[in-house]
């Protein structure tokens, strides 16, 4: 135990003696600002600053890496809650709530709770870390496909605990979602699935690409109607402030310290990540709320306290497997590994014995990281949060070429923006025709991790290598699996709704959609069958009962139709919606077209333009702007991303030779 | 996809710690025509693994030998598809090079005929070639184990598992679907399977804890690298030597099949670029690239982070590729058989 508290005050004294505390300080702030800016992602200059740091002390680069591991996971989340964009695939379960607040003309609140959380949860991550490291190898060892299948199925029983207005266009929502997490490559053989001959499927879709869409780019579609993306009023009069913010996460102390607890048990297990662990903790917290749970969705604060607390716990946990085992749990972990290795350190017993002093530098010093941006984070929130009261047309610019320059650099793929675009739709009509777009992404990001597992299970099996009663945590899991569903079953019918909001249309128009989406899913039912490649019996299933509860749906609505005599509501897509709507459905094609820069400036000029009221001056400032988008796009693509984008079609049709 | 060029050029500067000083330099001629262009180094994996930081180590080099402005642009998607696809349809004016090894460029023609690789893509460097290895708990009894369970990322492997299993007499079933060499490395540690397969490299990196052992080499001749480990082809083979006592016939077939597994997983650490290239723009990036491989700026930095760079030179590669062709036809027409 002696021995254990030397090691501990030993890797402190690393951490915050003089000139060393420099350096986590310098990591922290280097990380902070690559995830703010798009074109330089988190792994990338963690792999270059790996090269500039080959002869450094060991400590040193511990320190430096400590806090690049901490440093851009708060980052991502002050996107979503301001834009509604993930800053990463993680920070989608706090754009919900997040979101919706800042919507809701709170911002700054958000923005001041997501950072406590952070801090607090990654304190406790550390605690439970430290507290856990002499007996960590047994239990991380104990955690194999069935048990993270099991966690996934866990994380998907959110779903049934969100109020919704409609329970079968929830499920409906849900399984679209799982479907469209398994076009791709069937997990265990490679083949690939329902990518109908495009290279750019074979990975499936982007997590990222898939939520930029489905958010970003939907919302971008209603933001034209508005003037800013807050409403200048909180409900209920209620202040936005920082102190608001910080309060209550102490107020909902429970939410905190449990999703925090959870976040770290989630980052220890090697390969399950912060998107589960923040999915999970955000629907632990909807399930174990008394009462009425309808604010879910619509900006309560405990669906953002929840994700962040557990997502910079995770950040802890996911230590662990690495110290213990030389297991990375995520990119930025393969990194870490190198380093540790380059540097002489050999994970395993040795990091947990006589090197733990290391150890707990590199611990120490993830710590140091969070809490420093979650000071800043606090510092800047009241900065940040005026963002959202800038006239709706400063930003749109901005977010809009941040969301297509991301997308494309994501993968190095332009097919992913046609994707973005795809979804943006996709996410727009959710909400006109009210299907709640949160189960569906819900099961988008936990499906393929449910799936691969599964898989997994199966072959584990097919050798002889599964034996269900010898794996207590899989019992463990299951079990609660079984409690949350019987309470959340039982409680399910206090609940409101959560739906995005009322549907624009009548029921005609939205049968026609739910056929739409029944056809859509037919449509890769047939492919399945006839095709001669392996598709699993789970991505068939999926695909049969997505296609017949979309068709029960939309023969649903059009018997309401019929019997209500054709006198619903006819509806329609609102008038200040129709140009963003057009200008993204015609985004793809001029894109492909035209090139990304040249599209992105002909997109920003029409949207500047208020074609009611054109004239000289207003044709030239849409110009102007357009000219502006177009630069700036090519010379970010170019000289700061780097990115190697194909020539315009046009050019081909032309004749002309590219670059 | 990202090329860090100014930034990463900025930083170096700030930081001042890489040697950029390259001895070699290329003919003056060469440098006239390479001068101040675009260099693209496609890595088909993600940032942060061993190619990725061969590509790292090896693009500033590249530009101080030859006066390029290289960026190192990352391309996973589709398991390395689309980076090969993307190197193969570069237009004659563009200088592209992927960083890859040769072998899986070999399996893709193999699997995917259609595409024909190795006439739309040039291999102008190798840089280092190593046996690959198997690797499993210290406490695995491999040579008297009749059944075996292997782990791998991908289906592929099977091709390997199961003939490097019939060649040591041993029934080999695999899981596939781990996601990636560290989640294959848990699932061994776990006991779903009782190996995995990586370079040498990797397996003694996975190996140096001391929670796995390297079990068995797929090579015609042991390692100093790995003392004591034992290889599986050739006539001191571990598969000759358990097929002692069966007939002549089965014992040279196990050791056929020994060797064709050991060219089939052989990791070739190559430069390729695409055969649409103008002539004299190839002529002069293989030159540069020749030079480049062999810098000893290349190699410490490569080394410093534990990846070893021993180039080949052009016949000796050639060699290697030609024996490497043949086995793994031949692997393919088993498979067929089969």
């Amino acid at each position: 135990m002696n021995d254990y508290l030397s090691a501990l005050l030993l890797g402190a004294g690393n951490v915050f003696s003089w000139p060393n505390i420099l350096i986590p300080v310098m990591g922290t702030l280097i990380a902070m600002v690559s995830a703010f800016l798009p074109g330089i992602g988190g792994t990338s200059l963690a792999a270059l600053l790996l090269l500039l740091t080959l002869n450094w002390e060991p400590v040193q680069v511990l320190l430096l890496f400590g806090a690049l591991t901490g440093g851009a996971t708060y980052m991502g989340s002050i996107t979503a809650i301001l834009f509604n964009i993930p800053g990463n695939a993680s920070s989608a379960a706090a754009m919900i709530d997040g979101h919706a607040m800042a919507r809701l003309g709170l911002p700054r609140t958000a923005i001041a709770a997501a950072a406590t959380a952070s801090a607090i949860g990654s304190i406790i991550g550390v605690m439970v870390l430290i507290a856990l490291l002499p007996i960590v190898r047994p239990f991380i060892l104990q955690f194999g496909p069935l048990e993270r299948f099991l966690l996934g199925v866990w994380g998907l029983t959110t779903i049934v605990a969100l109020p919704n207005r409609s329970a079968s266009r929830a499920l409906a929502a849900a399984l679209l979602g799982l479907l469209m997490a398994l076009v791709g490559s069937d997990p265990t053989s490679g083949t690939p699935r329902w990518t109908f001959g495009s290279l750019s499927l074979y990975d499936g879709f982007d997590t990222v690409t898939v939520l930029l869409g489905f958010f970003t780019l939907s919302e971008v579609m209603a933001w034209r109607s508005r003037v800013t993306v807050s409403s200048s009023i909180a409900p209920g009069n209620v202040p936005d402030s920082t102190w608001v913010g910080i309060r209550a996460v102490f107020r909902h102390f429970g939410v905190t310290l449990r999703s925090s607890i959870l976040g770290t048990l989630v980052g220890v297990i090697p390969g399950v990540g912060g998107t589960v662990a923040s999915f999970v903790a955000y629907g632990q917290t909807v399930q174990a709320t008394k009462g009425d749970r309808s604010g879910f969705g619509k900006g309560d604060i405990r669906g953002l306290i929840a994700p962040e607390a557990a997502v910079d716990a995770k950040d802890g946990g996911s230590l662990l497997p690495t110290l213990a085992f030389g297991l990375p749990g995520s990119e930025a972990g393969v990194i870490l590994l190198t380093v540790l290795m380059i540097h002489g350190f050999v994970p395993g017993l040795p990091m947990l014995s006589t090197e733990l002093a290391f150890s707990f530098t590199l611990i120490l010093s993830l710590l140091l990281s969070n809490l420093l941006t979650s000071v800043v984070g606090l510092s800047l929130a009241p900065l940040l949060a005026r963002l959202t009261s800038l006239r709706i047309d400063r930003i749109v610019l901005p977010v809009l070429v941040a969301s297509l320059v991301t997308v494309v650099q994501l993968n190095g793929s332009v097919a992913d923006i046609y994707i973005a675009l795809g979804f943006g739709i996709l996410g727009y009509l959710f909400g006109q025709f009210d299907w709640p777009r949160i189960p569906f992404v819900i099961a988008f990001v936990l499906g393929g991790f449910i799936e691969n597992n599964l898989a997994l299970v199966f072959e584990m099996e097919k050798v002889g290598r599964l034996n269900v009663i010898e794996r207590p945590a899989a019992l463990g899991i299951a079990a609660l699996i079984l409690l949350s569903v019987v309470w959340m079953t039982r409680k399910a019918g206090g609940n409101t709704t959560a739906s995005d909001g009322k549907a624009k249309f009548g029921p005609q128009v939205s049968a026609l959609f739910a056929a739409v989406m029944a056809g859509c899913a037919a449509v890769l039912v047939v492919t399945a069958v006839l095709s001669t490649r392996a598709y699993t019996g789970f991505a068939l299933a999926i695909s049969v009962a997505a296609t017949m509860l979309c068709t029960a749906i939309a023969v649903r609505m059009f018997w309401r139709f019929k019997i209500g005599n054709g006198a619903a509501r006819a509806g329609g897509i609102p008038a200040e919606h129709r140009l963003p709507l057009g200008l993204i459905a015609i985004l793809g094609p001029g894109v492909y077209l035209f090139g990304l820069p040249v599209a992105t400036g002909v997109f920003t000029a029409a949207w500047f333009c208020r074609w009611e009221a054109l004239d000289l001056k207003m044709a030239i400032k849409s110009v102007v702007a357009g000219v502006v988008s177009l630069g700036l796009t090519l010379i970010y693509l170019d000289q700061v991303a780097g990115v190697m984008l194909p020539d315009p079609a046009i050019l081909s049709f032309l004749g002309i030779e590219g670059r | 996809m990202l090329r860090l060029d100014r930034f990463s050029s900025f930083a170096l500067c700030i930081f001042g710690v890489l040697p950029m000083a390259a001895t070699a330099q290329i003919s003056d001629s060469c440098k006239s025509v390479l001068t101040g262009q675009r260099l693209t180094v496609i890595v088909p994996n993600a940032a942060g693994g061993g190619y990725d930081t061969y590509a790292r180590a090896l693009s500033p080099v590249i530009d101080a030998v030859a006066g390029l402005q290289s960026s190192v642009v990352n391309m996973p998607a589709a398991g390395g598809l689309v980076a090969l696809t993307t190197l193969a349809d570069s237009g004659p004016d563009e200088l592209v090079v992927m960083v890859e090894n040769g072998t899986d460029v070999l399996r893709a023609e193999v699997q995917d005929g259609a595409s024909a690789w190795s006439e739309r893509v040039q291999r102008i460097g190798v840089f280092h070639a190593e046996p690959s290895a198997w690797v499993g708990k210290p406490d695995m009894d491999f040579i008297n184990a009749e059944n075996l369970v292997a782990a791998s990322s991908s289906a592929d492997g099977i091709v390997e598992f199961e003939f490097g299993g019939q060649a040591v007499g041993k029934v080999v079933k695999l899981i596939s679907g781990y996601d990636g060499s560290k989640e294959t490395e848990a699932a061994v540690l776990r006991g779903d399977a009782d190996f995995m397969s990586g370079s040498l490299t990797t397996s003694l990196k996975a190996a140096k804890s001391g929670d796995l052992t390297v079990q068995l080499l797929l090579s015609d001749k042991p390692s100093d690298r790995a003392p004591g480990v034992p290889h599986i082809a050739g006539e001191d083979g571990l598969a000759a030597q358990l097929a002692k006592d069966l007939s002549p016939e089965e014992r040279a077939k196990r050791i056929e099949i020994a060797g064709l597994v050991v060219d089939l997983s052989y990791d070739v650490r190559t430069v390729f670029t695409h055969s649409t290239l103008r002539q004299d723009l190839r002529e002069c990036l293989t030159e540069a690239v020749a030079d480049a491989i062999r810098d000893p700026a290349f190699a410490e930095t490569a080394e410093a982070q534990g990846r070893p760079v021993t180039p080949m030179d052009p016949d000796e590669s050639a060699d290697l590729l030609a024996s490497q062709m043949v086995s793994v036809a031949k692997l393919a027409e088993m498979v067929k058989a089969q």
